[in-house]
């Protein structure tokens, strides 16, 4: 295999894990779904490679209530969309896990590899954006935390610094009343990187959204968080024609690229439409609750 | 022989447990001691003049054992049809992918460095990316030596055709269609244009060749046609054909790019600088960049109508895009060519064939050469005739289509032609007559989508037998189905193509043991079609044996009798009859030897349900005949050969497509396609069904995603994530009927179905989203942000009209005459 000669570390604590980093700026390993391709692509060609998999607090995905959610970095985006907490409390994120690659790539590739690996298209990172995630990064002088907008720099780029490791993210509790939805488009129903995926988050407090957030996949160098649209939307009863106001808000703020996949322009187009079936979807689920109830 | 053994039944395919097991052999699972792994550099440009090639640094890393460039090897071109093809580019490179200098390492790994080691400078020339620009005069010219290539079909009728890229040309047809059209009411002219796909196999290229001292060469690949192989490698090396033996075992898939040469050259010459065994297996990114992907094309149709439908005179212009070179093609224009036209009677035609060089991918054979593209155009077209003459497509089709006695629109006489037949119950078995949907559409005003008071079809005849197969859940939506985030569009559509049996020439050997069991010895391969399981079970119906007594050996030119290769839908229909054959003089064999043992006379034996009896009484198995026979026993050997130079009848298949278009996306849901292919006799219809799902999924692919784009020659997709092939979710539901009766030319009455299920797919797609939609797409891929660009212009247009800004121009036209690629002449 094409440049597949190199040293394998295996830490055991995160402590250790720290120390390896410090002597040596090497490739950290989690379900190397991206890492493997890069090395065989011939991107990068590592001497060593710092697996995390025998360190085992990172295979932690636990909920305490009233706190939040907390994804260690060797969770599987499989676990994610399989477990009826997070389908539950956050359907954002359960929905994206369920949509990312093909079932061979969520058995192994890890949500928070998925974040450091910083693709604009990255199905988690709308819904985490969506959702108000933080990032939590140890080092050798402790723990340092971070919100994910402050996270992604650029495509392929975060504020992780050398000798850093991501030991898990968290998502706090909602409040009573909110909903979230993720919603990706593609040129196929599996194995597809987005054209434009759109997540949104809110609550509905006596008819009126609360608390909105809105974020879009794979129409700017970074998954996007759009406060301004947010916003808009915010404190209102929606309407149809609110929601597509809301689109081409999202629309505008967008800075999508052209490539073989989609314009620039059809991608700002499905933004519009995205945001706006975001904020039916959740108009329809509040309404199959009240029915519900 | 029993009737039930023949029909119906499954074949439970041998190799099934092998394959499942990973015991099965492939072509890479050969190997060699001290083999050297190939690997060759490729040119990052689509048009360049190699300036030099400096390799020195290569040569001298340590495992490196040979370093070749055109300059080291003979001048030589190869091809199947005209021998174009350099082995290593020679002072040009004609399209981004083209191999320019070849190592032979010890491991991959030092292959890989020894090329990042060789330096090439270009010089950058100006790209022919378009065919059409290719073709104009004064273009540069791609090959200006190609009257000294081997198998060049000089273009002496229209002089200069060869100095426009023109690699070949055609031109045929019936009557006199300036005639035609003179009398016509109508005339229609719409353009089309299909893009360049990949046929999508898992296993990629593998080749693997030893050279002795002695001259003899000895290949291992996973080449379809090995027979056509060694004749081609013997012209190129100039060796006789004793002196090249081509080893194969099972193929992981083909449909079609594994027909030409490939690797196989180039590991000659390794293996010669060597002195070792070289092997190469070519990557995904090679696959996606060099193989011999299907053919883009731009297609003119232009046809002339009654006012009642009526089809009076058709012209058609095809324009194959054959890339940097044409040798992967038997004939760089392919088959598919004359099927522009149609499975119509049209008195007065004229097709204009064009295979042009590009700097691009040269192209190659692609399930049914020519035919998804051709009736991508053709059966689009029909749907806009229909609406131009107000005709439901249903209708017209019924109008128009081709019956018994009639001649072809490309001058062919063929027997039992089943056209309206299939195209009838492939309206029986959709939802295409049920008034609700039809219906709900002439509602919505829409033009030539009348009810379907006329168009019931006739009840099928009875002397036609139908094997029902159905896939998938079939739960689908019956109308447009709304829901809370928006509505989306159903749309049903048809098509009707055509596609003969294949032809060529085969041998086959039948040997009987001793113990009553036979043995198949082919040269066919085994590209996953179960062609090996369908010859064995006509040499077991021929000797009245069960098939698990029929064995199957090939494997090498060496010792199988020559196959012309598993393509063009030939090997049950050739390979088959050559088999029958063969197992005929073989049964004859033991028929005398039963004839000594019981003293009767040919004529007084019978043999029935695998028992031999003679009129005095005596009886006997196979196996008890063979015992009884002395030494006699062991020289049965029966011999067959066929081959087949013309076609006498032709194969139907027509499919309906539904689909939901989403409208404010422009995405295409294809929910279920009921195809109806016309095959004389399935005779392993769990193969033929398989062979019907697979094609209908590959054929939506063309028409919907798969597409390997080029900006100026330059490949734009370079990895199976970005070559969107449909995953199992995106396939349709798919219920195919198999229409049986209408006899074809192979063993007991088969047709033929390898490539006869593909090109209908994509225009009853195109026309189902016409249909749901009212967009009109004319070039594939038939991309969401197509549709949606469609829909916008559409919308942009109703507006402009109920403004009443448009006045007089287009309106009258009705929606044909609003596409760029389409004029009117009325």
């Amino acid at each position: 295999m094409t440049g597949m000669r190199f040293k394998l570390l295996e830490p055991s604590t995160i402590d250790e894990a720290l120390d390896f980093l410090a002597a040596a700026d090497v490739p950290i390993l989690a379900g190397g779904t991206d890492l493997l391709l890069k090395i065989k692509r011939g991107l990068i060609w590592p001497e060593a490679i710092l697996s995390l998999h025998r360190i085992p607090s990172l295979y932690c995905l636990s909920y305490e209530e009233g706190t939040g959610l907390s994804i260690g970095a060797l969770v599987t985006h499989v676990r994610v969309a399989q477990s009826p907490i997070v389908k539950e409390k956050f359907p954002a994120l359960a929905q994206a896990c369920a949509l990312v690659g093909s079932p061979q790539i969520r058995n192994l590739g890890t949500v928070v590899g998925n974040l450091a690996n910083a693709s604009p298209a990255a199905d988690s990172a709308s819904a985490l954006l969506a959702l108000g995630a933080q990032v939590i990064v140890r080092n050798s002088s402790g723990v340092r935390q971070m919100s994910l907008p402050d996270f992604f720099l650029g495509p392929g780029k975060t504020s992780i610094r050398h000798g850093e490791i991501i030991e898990a993210i968290t998502v706090p509790e909602p409040l009573a009343g909110t909903a979230s939805v993720y919603l990706k488009l593609g040129r196929r129903q599996a194995l597809e990187i987005s054209i434009c995926a759109a997540a949104l988050s809110a609550r509905r407090v006596q008819g009126h959204w609360q608390d909105v957030k809105l974020a879009l996949g794979a129409v700017a160098p970074t998954p996007l968080l759009l406060p301004e649209t947010a916003s808009y939307l915010e404190g209102k009863e929606w309407t149809s024609e609110m929601l597509e106001q809301a689109g081409r808000s999202a629309a505008a703020l967008s800075r999508p690229l052209d490539d073989q996949r989609a314009s620039a322009e059809y991608r700002r187009e499905m933004a519009e439409v995205l945001v706006k079936r975001c904020g039916l979807a959740l108009i329809e689920s509040a309404a199959g609750r009240n029915a519900h109830e | 022989m029993s009737a039930e053994m023949r029909n119906g039944a499954t074949l439970i395919r041998r190799e099934t447990w092998e394959k499942v097991t990973g015991e099965a052999v492939f072509a890479a699972d050969f190997e060699l001691p001290q083999h050297l792994e190939g690997k060759v550099l490729r040119s990052p440009y689509p048009h360049a003049r190699i300036v030099r090639i400096d390799t020195v640094k290569a040569r001298q890393l340590r495992g490196v054992h040979a370093v070749i460039t055109a300059d080291d090897i003979p001048n030589v071109r190869f091809g199947n049809g005209v021998a174009d093809q350099p082995v290593l580019a020679r002072g040009r490179v004609l399209f981004a992918g083209e191999k320019v200098a070849a190592v032979a390492a010890v491991d991959e790994d030092t292959a890989l460095e020894a090329l990042s080691l060789i330096t090439v400078e270009y010089e950058e020339l100006p790209v022919l990316a378009d065919p059409l620009a290719a073709m104009r005069e004064g273009a540069q010219v791609l090959h200006p030596e190609r009257r000294n290539y081997r198998h060049n079909r000089v273009l002496e009728k229209i002089p200069g055709l060869e100095m426009m890229n023109i690699g070949d040309h055609a031109r045929y047809g019936i009557g006199d269609v300036e005639e035609g059209m003179a009398e016509a009411n109508i005339i229609l002219e719409h353009t089309f244009r299909t893009q360049t796909v990949h046929q999508g196999y898992l296993e990629p290229h593998f080749t693997l060749v030893q050279t002795g001292r002695d001259k003899g060469v000895r290949v291992w690949t996973n080449n379809k046609a090995p027979f056509q192989l060694r004749g081609e490698l013997a012209k190129v090396l100039g060796l006789p054909v004793t002196d090249i033996e081509v080893n194969y075992g099972f193929i992981g898939g083909d449909f079609g790019g594994k027909g030409a040469v490939m690797d196989e050259p180039v590991c000659y010459y390794l293996s010669k600088a060597s002195g070792r065994p070289v092997q190469m297996v070519m990557t995904a990114r090679e696959e996606l960049l060099a193989a011999n992907p299907r053919h883009a094309t731009v297609i003119t149709l232009k046809s002339g109508l009654k006012h009642d439908g009526r089809l009076l005179a058709r012209q058609a212009t095809v324009v194959f895009e054959s890339g940097a070179y044409a040798g992967a093609n038997s004939h760089p224009l392919v088959g598919g060519l004359r099927r522009a036209l149609g499975a119509y009677r049209i008195p007065h035609t004229l097709i204009d064939g064009y295979a042009v060089y590009t700097n691009s991918v040269p192209a190659g054979h692609c399930r049914a050469p020519g035919d998804p593209q051709v009736f991508f155009a053709v059966e689009s077209h029909t749907d806009l005739l229909a609406e131009a003459v107000g005709l439901d497509p249903y209708e017209f089709r019924r109008l128009n289509v081709l019956r018994p006695g009639e001649l072809s629109p490309s001058g062919l006489k063929w027997a039992g032609i089943n056209a309206l037949e299939t195209l009838d119950l492939a309206v029986e078995r959709s939802e295409w007559g049920r008034t609700k949907n039809r219906g709900e559409k002439e509602e919505k005003g829409q033009k030539g989508q009348k009810g379907q008071e006329t168009t019931v079809p006739p009840a099928i005849s009875s002397d036609h037998r139908e094997i029902e197969y159905i896939s998938g859940k079939n739960k689908l939506p019956e109308a447009n189905w709304k829901t809370s985030l928006g509505t989306y569009q159903y749309g049903i559509g048809m098509a009707l193509t055509e596609r003969a049996t294949g032809l060529g020439g085969s041998a086959a050997v039948v040997a009987i043991h001793t113990d009553g069991s036979a043995t198949v010895i082919s040269g066919a391969t085994d590209p996953g079609t179960g062609s090996q399981t369908i010859l064995r079970h006509i040499a077991a119906q021929e000797l009245g044996l069960p098939l698990a007594k029929i064995s199957f050996r090939g494997g090498n030119t060496g010792m199988a009798p020559y196959d012309n290769g598993s393509g063009s839908s030939r090997v049950t229909h050739v390979t088959g009859q050559a088999v029958r054959l063969a197992a005929q003089d073989a049964l004859n064999q033991v028929r005398e030897l039963a004839c000594a043992q019981f003293g009767c006379t040919q004529g007084e034996l019978s043999y029935d349900h695998g028992l031999f009896k003679s009129p005095q009484g005596n009886s006997g198995t196979m196996a008890q005949i063979m015992a009884g026979s002395g030494r006699s026993k062991n020289i049965i050997l029966g011999r067959g050969g066929y081959a087949a130079e013309k076609g006498e009848s032709t194969c139907f298949s027509a499919q309906v497509a539904e689909v939901l278009v989403d409208t404010d996306t422009g995405q295409v849901r294809v929910l279920r396609v009921t195809a109806v292919n016309d095959i004389g006799q399935a005779l392993n219809p769990a193969a033929v069904q398989a062979q019907v799902e697979g094609a209908v999924v590959q054929g939506m692919g063309f028409a919907l995603n798969e597409e390997l784009p080029r900006v100026n020659g330059r490949p734009q997709v370079q990895s199976l994530a970005d070559y969107k092939m449909a995953t199992a979710p995106d396939a349709p539901s798919v219920n195919s009927y198999l229409l049986e009766g209408s006899p074809g030319p192979g063993p007991f009455g088969s047709k033929a179905i390898g490539e006869q299920g593909i090109a209908a797919t994509a225009p009853a797609i195109a026309n189902a989203i016409y249909h749901a939609a009212g967009v009109r797409i004319f070039d594939l891929p038939i991309t969401a942000e197509k549709v949606k660009k469609a829909l916008d212009e559409k919308r942009t247009r109703k507006v402009g009209r109920e403004r009443g800004e448009e006045k007089g121009q287009a309106g009258e036209k009705g929606q044909a005459g609003e596409k760029a690629g389409d004029r009117h002449e009325i």
